[in-house]
């Protein structure tokens, strides 16, 4: 309960940082840049929404406290703004329009490929030093630093377009509409399998060769020799001794990477124009739509910290020593 | 502090013992992934160090017939408005690694500063800066590097290798940590506090030296962390798209709709620069963890392979 | 006693470590002999290859080899047997309770977990029934029953170390390798957990190979004392000649002798021996011992000294085995 409790404590600490950087850094930063955009976008706006912008974004005469605190209040309500590209769709309607999309794609992809890496990492240790360990080892290593966008392209260029065995772009073909019909389902399928085999190719390596690593070492603990010993079965050893104890570290490596591989996978979404968050976090970003970036900001890393307490509760379950409260992934 | 410590036990560090460092050079050169990793990464500083003379063309002209492919005289082929793409790619290498290793060693001197003095210090100081570094490695570091940029507004080189060693830090500073926790109540510390050392000569002396191999392992994985992200960025365009780089060679190729043309050379061969000086930096980490964490070597083998003796005593 | 069949015999083993630069030859040519019931110490300095000893003798050998010699158990080579015959085999027949029993318990499984892991990976039993011998089993270490759902971080050092030798009695082994069982617990708690293994020991009557550096303590506790030296067994004899001070015995083992406090004469004298043991990876040519020996001649530097029958015990002395020739006119 005390562990429950610190997590919960720190997700919301780290919420509210996340929430403080989006409102100080276009305050931070050298000729308020948010004066730019408004004079580029300033035709098309009602009055209201420009003095609602300003607010938003320091162009006032206010005190800093109060417009921080103007500004939590608009968080709390859900109020992110009007988008600017978009004008005058509200940015929170953008974002679960592309929300769920990254959450299918970038989520399951992430969850798979760290299902299939752990799996594959636990048979490499075991079978340390030999053949398949060697080859997949150092292959991680190549994979481990392509960049996402460009295996993206790379696949896309040649299964895509060369191929023909995929589609090229979008979330569904552009001919049909949503509904929960198979034929959609499907659709939806073939266009996000590309995406996610970039994903899964790229991030695959990192938590293979992270198990493995764990695994060994796991492998030469004391606990290991005395279960041989007393005549453990090979598939129980193996799991229920050494994997149940060498994906701990894993998981606490998992919640803390888990920022740099949905950054990755953002990228991916560019690429394939997949209209999720990361795809709408490029459009912002070019149209220097200010309000569209702080809130994809803002829900990316809601998303991310939110990920990250799962994964924490995950833990705290499958060790017993942090129930106590006797630390954890973060003491 | 349960857990944290099989969380970054990845590297072993055993305690250093004076007049051995050759032989941990030689354990270094003696292991094949570590040599080959370190083999790929001086070719790529040797490229950028001589860029200018190595370019077989000027990498702005645009003088060629565009989309030309691989050639005998333009290797890596031209691009859309007709430049050699092997000498954008040399030309390149300088920017990329430029910024990537500037902001490795900042991200890695910021890690050692922010992990290792408040851990020595301990008390209220080091549970807030803990706290400050945890909060740091969970925000998604990319989606905040490109907020950032965003504002800044076609970044200049040097402000992306500021931004990024600036944003880089807590990995670093969170396994520098907890290793210096490891030793704040050893022996050899004690002593050197009983015999009045101060803290600087303490933490840098006696805690540093034996921290080497991780803050190695650190400084390439920050500089690989940098290489990728300022590829990213660039290839957003957030970068500055005029200056000559791996990352704006992705971008102008993706403007220039090079797949659409069927100019995949011009994607590649910066992306697969990238992807190689990133598994250098990936193979020497490895070669240094196998060589301070004695389990990962292989019985066998590793009797002809390595320098010296380690405490390895896996039943004991 | 003697003429029973051994429960573990040790021929002529060698063991070297792989992982470092060079092999290192540990234990060299070890013989030795562990009958039914009785309880043998193994002594020897901290690094002389007690517990890679014991590791040869159940085949957990990790980063090291064999390289020359048997071990049988029960009469039977395990290093001929196939894993899954080994595996139903070992722990039946020999346990061991680790010097480490700290980490040799899984920190993520319960003790009771643990216990019936042992039971079925050897039994076909129900729940149930496994459950009420882990219980008995708890009681025989003198555990609370509600033991079984602690885990290991919930339990002290001493009950830990109850728990590991619950786990090695678990089967009813001939003999039970103990590697200095009580090692990190307090004088108190190895007292009372020394006592409760020779109680069980005299109501299961397995045998006990007890491995400890306690010199005191393995004389008064064991019937019959191997003493090892830089990976060689310099001298196995009776318990109780250890005692008496006119029996024979290797330099080594009187140096050992005269190591242990005596509180003669009104006060504690102790005398060390002098020097430290020879590196494993360069041992002398001749007697490992000899640098340190008072006795040493020339021919203890050249040539390695065997275990011979001197006296009532086997040494391993040219100069103790000379007097002894001599003295009977050999
Ligand atoms: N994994 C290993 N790799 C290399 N050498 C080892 C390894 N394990 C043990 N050794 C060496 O083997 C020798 C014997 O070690 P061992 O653990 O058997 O000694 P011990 O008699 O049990 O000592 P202690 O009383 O301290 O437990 C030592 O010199 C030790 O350094
Ligand atoms: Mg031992």
């Amino acid at each position: 309960m005390k562990y429950v409790l610190s997590r919960l404590g720190f997700l919301f600490i780290s919420l509210w940082a996340a929430v403080t950087v989006n409102f100080v850094l276009p305050r931070l930063m050298p000729g308020n840049p948010a004066i730019l955009m408004l004079g580029r976008y300033k035709g098309q706006l009602t009055a209201q929404a420009l003095h609602a912008l300003k607010l938003q974004f320091g162009i006032t005469k206010q005190p800093l406290w109060q417009q921080y605190v103007i500004y939590l209040g608009h968080l709390l309500h859900g109020n992110l703004g009007l988008s600017l590209t978009y004008y005058p769709i509200p940015v929170g309607q953008i974002i679960a329009q592309s929300l769920p999309w990254t959450l299918g794609l970038v989520g399951t992809a992430t969850i798979i490929s760290m299902v299939l890496g752990t799996a594959v990492g636990v048979y490499l240790a075991w079978n340390h030093g030999q053949f398949w360990d060697n080859l997949l080892s150092t292959v991680a290593m190549f994979t481990a630093a392509l960049p996402y966008f460009w295996l993206a392209l790379l696949l896309l260029y040649f299964l895509a377009y060369v191929y023909h065995w995929f589609p090229l772009a979008h979330a569904y073909s552009t001919g049909i509409n949503p509904a929960w019909s198979l034929s959609f389902i499907l659709n939806v399928l073939r266009h996000a399998l590309l995406p996610a085999l970039t994903i899964v190719v790229s991030s695959l390596g990192g938590w293979m060769v992270g198990m493995r690593n764990n695994m060994i070492q796991t492998l030469g603990e004391d606990y290991i020799t005395f279960a041989e010993a007393k005549g453990v079965k090979k598939r129980r050893l193996m799991f229920q001794y050494a994997a149940r104890n060498a994906i701990l570290p894993s998981l606490t490596s998992f919640a803390m990477s888990l920022g740099f591989v949905v950054g990755g996978a953002l990228l991916t979404e560019v690429v394939f124009s997949y209209p999720g968050v990361g795809y709408q976090l490029l459009v912002a970003v070019q149209n220097e739509d200010y309000p569209l970036m702080q809130g994809l900001f803002l829900v990316i890393a809601l998303a991310v910290l939110i990920a990250n307490f799962i994964v924490e509760m995950l833990y705290g379950r499958l060790d017993p020593r942090t129930r106590q409260g006797q630390g954890g992934a973060y003491s | 502090m349960t857990q944290s410590s099989d969380v970054d036990q990845v590297l072993l560090p055993t305690p250093r013992v004076r007049g051995r460092r050759p032989s941990v050079w030689r354990g270094f050169f003696g292991n094949k992934k570590a040599a080959l990793g370190f083999g790929i990464f001086m070719v790529f500083v040797l490229m950028a160090v001589f860029a200018p003379v190595l370019a077989p063309y000027n990498p702005q002209a645009t003088q060629f017939i565009p989309f030309q492919g691989p050639s005998w005289h333009h290797w890596f082929g031209t691009t859309a408005t007709g430049q050699d793409v092997l000498s954008q790619l040399i030309v390149g290498s300088r920017v990329s690694l430029g910024i990537g290793i500037s902001a490795g060693i900042m991200a890695t001197s910021l890690a050692i500063v922010l992990g290792m003095l408040p851990a020595y210090l301990g008390g209220r100081t080091d549970t807030l800066f803990n706290t400050m570094t945890n909060i740091m490695l969970v925000i998604p570091g990319l989606p905040l590097l490109i907020v950032i940029t965003a504002y800044i507004h076609q970044t200049e080189t040097w402000t992306l290798a500021l931004v990024m060693g600036l944003t880089g830090w807590a990995w670093g500073a969170r396994v520098l940590r907890s290793q210096t926790l490891t030793y704040v109540r050893r022996d050899f510390v004690v002593a050197a506090r009983l015999a009045g050392a101060s803290h600087w000569h303490i933490l840098i002396h006696e805690i540093l030296p034996n921290m080497l191999s991780l803050v190695i392992a650190n400084l390439m994985f920050g500089t690989l962390g940098a290489v990728l992200a300022a590829a990213s960025l660039q290839f957003l365009g957030l970068g500055n798209p005029n200056s000559i780089s791996w990352g704006t060679m992705l971008f102008w190729a993706q403007i220039g709709q090079a797949l659409l043309n069927g100019a995949w050379w011009w994607l590649v061969a910066p992306g697969a620069a990238i992807a190689l000086f990133g598994a250098s930096m990936a193979l020497m980490n490895f070669g240094v963890d196998e060589l301070t964490n004695p389990r990962l070597r292989q019985a066998r083998r590793a009797s002809k392979q390595f320098g010296k003796p380690h405490q390895g005593r896996p039943n004991n | 006693m003697i003429e029973q069949e051994p429960i573990l015999s040790l021929k002529d083993v060698s063991v070297q470590y792989d992982s470092g630069p060079e092999p290192v030859t540990v234990v060299r040519n070890v013989f030795l002999d562990v009958y039914p019931q009785e309880i043998l110490g193994l002594i020897g300095e901290s690094g002389s290859g007690k517990s890679t000893l014991a590791y040869t003798a159940m085949r957990l050998l990790k980063h090291a080899s064999m390289t020359s010699g048997s071990v049988r158990i029960a009469g039977r080579d395990i290093y001929a047997m196939k894993h899954e015959e080994l595996r139903q085999f070992r722990w039946a027949e020999v346990s061991m309770a680790f010097q480490t029993a700290m980490n040799a318990l899984n920190p993520v499984m319960t003790v009771g977990e643990q216990i019936l892991d042992t039971l079925k990976s050897h039994q076909t039993l129900t729940r149930e029934e496994g459950i009420e011998r882990a219980q008995e089993l708890l009681q025989l270490v003198r555990l609370n029953p509600d033991t079984l759902q602690r885990y290991p971080h919930e339990l002290s050092g001493g009950m830990r170390q109850r728990v590991v030798i619950a786990i090695s009695i678990a089967l009813s082994p001939k003999l039970v390798i103990m590697d200095e069982p009580t090692t990190g617990l307090d004088v108190v708690i190895q007292r009372t957990i020394l006592d409760e293994i020779v109680e069980i020991q005299r109501r299961q009557h397995f045998a006990i190979l007890f491995i400890s550096h306690d010199f005191q303590l393995v004389s008064t506790l064991a019937q019959r004392v191997a003493i090892m030296y830089a990976g060689k067994i310099v001298e196995v004899t009776a318990g109780a000649t250890l005692h008496d001070p006119t029996a024979l015995h290797h330099p080594y083992t009187e140096g050992l002798i005269r190591a242990v406090p005596r509180l003669s004469d009104d006060q504690a004298t102790a005398i060390g021996i002098p020097g430290n043991p020879p590196d494993p990876r360069d041992f002398p040519k001749g007697c490992a011992y000899a640098d340190r020996c008072s006795l040493v001649q020339r021919v203890c530097r050249e040539q390695p000294p065997e275990l011979r029958m001197t006296g009532s015990s086997l040494i391993a002395c040219h100069v103790v085995q000379q007097r002894e020739a001599k003295q009977y006119g050999i």
